[in-house]
């Protein structure tokens, strides 16, 4: 049996339910909203974890599931947890929380397959740093820059050319390329580092790595920052893309180095056929990309989880380039 | 410099390891850094195919450069921008999340030559609970207090002979604390159980291959075999006497931001710097 954490009807939760029903994987779904009517013991002992987790009325052993789906939104933005006005919480919300918590530390520990744990999905917590992961694993990274002094800001884009800016943190933001209006305002960055980086000129690559299967899809726009291409007024095309031997091989790698079966790697090919990659996510909402070009990505992650097995296909070594 | 130190600036640990480096070494090769000089300098942090390169400048005049630093003792826990204090509390928020990304890869380019490195989201050492550690302690093959965690104390009854905590919610916010409770007073309130022990907690210290304060060769290997695994030097592992059985001695807890204790601990850190500056230090 596998497990899926999160809100049933947000899609990629709901994609992976359709794609384990279709193929008569047992699956269960904890959902959030109703945590607080759960319960579930743990029990640690020499390093061995135990326990269950009752949903429904019903007791399943954390022994039993090969695999668990983590789509979790953090419990303290649910409905039921921002009541304002409060000021004691109720034996409901007590409940809901704890739960969330157990299960939380469970999915750290837990000996089964883990589509992702919370340790390694936090290395997308600071782009550089996992730039410099992504970088031993042979991929191509773009020149980065996180400064606060405006010279050295001015100075990396007159050795690049064309530059964009994003946050340095997993907090989303609009890549936005430095242009002439910006560079006016380059003196605030005196309050806070900024991440510069090369722009790199070519088509943009969504790759998703779903266990030993790797997804490509190529998504055509004129758009510096694709998912924010209609607030411009500007179209984003995909489709699905065969990626050189070479280039999935190490995406696998790079899935592996960072301990995410399940991630969504964004890259650019170039003109010349060049792959840069910009960031790995840990939490890919795939059913964007599953949509818009039927790529069976929710069956992949759940027969994977059924298999209880991160990667069966070897992957490349690290340092080969 | 060959040793720079980084701290809070209210780390006793921290000061205690820079004043014996600085009783060793000429000022000009040790160095003292507070979080709070960290968030206010000027910084250039290159990031591309060849690695890493950094340079930050200090308000209070002092340069840090990759390829000056020896070895760090990293006892960061949190850097804050001070000139932020007044902005609303996303954009508060926002540059804290933005600063500290940015030590995360500064330290992590700078790679073994930091005592301990970062592990996203923390800036040193791992950031992970104490039944994960407690776990991980467990499989490096140290006895470990055992642990019963249940959302209901009703559903899950704890083992006898356990100490029972309650939970509650802490004054001014939604978050869980544990309290001593009783069992008639826990009903289907969540529940947290430990395996009783004596109350006589020992404090080990790991340092690199040394084990101050160890029980024994089985202790120390675990302990050295935990590090390893948590990629964390320098550790905290206390232990005390089980009440149950032959009251051997079990994990009850694991810090890898330890304050140091006696002399010989600081002693213990102090010589796993030098041995990583110099480059002697025995394979774990």
């Amino acid at each position: 049996m596998i497990l899926l954490c999160g809100i049933p009807s947000e899609t990629p939760v709901r994609l992976v339910a359709e794609a384990a029903a279709a193929r008569g994987i047992p699956y269960l779904v904890f959902n959030q909203r109703e945590a607080r009517y759960g319960d579930c013991l743990l029990r640690l002992s020499d390093g061995q974890v135990d326990g269950w987790l009752e949903l429904s009325g019903r007791r399943y052993a954390l022994s039993d599931f090969a695999g668990v789906y983590v789509r979790i939104m953090d419990p303290r933005d649910l409905p039921e947890a921002r009541r304002r006005g409060q000021h004691r919480l109720s034996a409901e919300q007590l409940k809901s929380t704890m739960l969330h918590e157990m299960l939380q530390q469970w999915l750290e520990i837990a000996p089964c397959l883990v589509m992702n744990r919370n340790a390694p999905s936090a290395s997308n917590m600071s782009k550089p740093y996992q730039a410099q992961t992504i970088a031993r694993t042979g991929l191509r990274v773009p020149a980065t820059l996180v400064t606060n002094e405006p010279s050295e800001a001015l100075a990396f884009a007159a050795r690049h050319g064309r530059v964009v800016y994003k946050s340095i943190s997993s907090v989303r933001s609009i890549v936005r390329e430095l242009e002439s209006a910006s560079r006016r305002r380059l003196e605030r960055i005196r309050n806070l580092p900024t991440q510069f980086q090369a722009f790199v000129p070519g088509t943009n690559v969504r790759v998703h790595v779903a266990g030993d299967q790797v997804f490509a899809t190529q998504i055509r726009s004129t758009a510096v920052d694709y998912r924010y291409a209609g607030r411009d007024g500007l179209d984003v095309e995909m489709e699905a893309l065969e990626l050189p031997d070479e280039i999935a091989a190490r995406c696998l790698t790079l899935a592996q180095v960072l301990g995410l079966p399940l991630c969504g790697i964004d890259l650019k090919r170039t003109p010349d056929g060049d792959y840069y990659c910009f960031e790995v996510n840990p939490s890919p909402a795939f059913s964007y990309y599953q949509e818009q070009t039927g790529q069976p990505i929710a069956d992949a992650v759940a027969t994977c989880l059924m298999d209880g097995r991160p990667a069966a296909r070897a992957p490349c070594a690290i340092g080969v380039s | 410099m060959r040793f720079l130190v980084l701290a809070a600036s209210d780390d006793v640990s921290a000061q205690r390891v820079f004043g014996a480096l600085r009783r060793r070494y000429p000022p000009a090769q040790v160095a003292l850094v507070p979080a709070h000089q960290l968030a206010s300098g000027r910084w250039s942090h290159q990031v591309d195919n060849a690695g890493a390169a950094t340079r930050v400048s200090l308000p209070d005049g002092r340069v840090l450069s990759d390829r000056e630093i020896g070895v760090v003792f990293n006892r960061l826990s949190a850097v804050t921008l001070s000139h932020y204090e007044r902005a609303t509390p996303a954009d508060r928020d926002y540059a804290q999340f933005e600063i500290q990304a940015l030590v995360v890869s500064w330290l992590a380019g700078l790679g073994e030559r930091v005592v301990n490195p970062p592990a996203p989201p923390s800036l040193a050492g791992p950031q992970r609970s104490q039944c994960e550690l407690l776990v991980a302690a467990g499989r490096a093959g140290l006895p470990v207090r055992s642990v019963h965690v249940a959302t209901s104390a009703r559903a899950a009854p704890a083992p006898p002979g356990y100490d029972l905590l309650g939970a509650e919610w802490s004054q001014g916010g939604p978050a869980l604390q544990w309290g001593p409770r009783s069992l008639a007073t826990l009903g289907r309130s969540p529940v947290m159980a430990m395996a009783a022990m004596r109350g006589q907690p020992r404090q080990l210290l790991l340092a690199g291959r040394q084990v101050i304060g160890s029980t024994g060769p089985d202790m120390t290997a675990g302990c050295r075999r935990l590090g390893q695994a948590l990629q964390c030097p320098v550790l905290r592992v206390t232990v005390d006497r089980a009440v149950a059985g032959t009251g051997e001695w079990r994990v009850t807890e694991v810090s890898p931001l330890p304050s140091l204790g006696p002399e010989s601990e600081v002693d213990a850190v102090l010589a796993l710097l030098e041995a990583r500056a110099s480059g002697t230090e025995p394979p774990q």
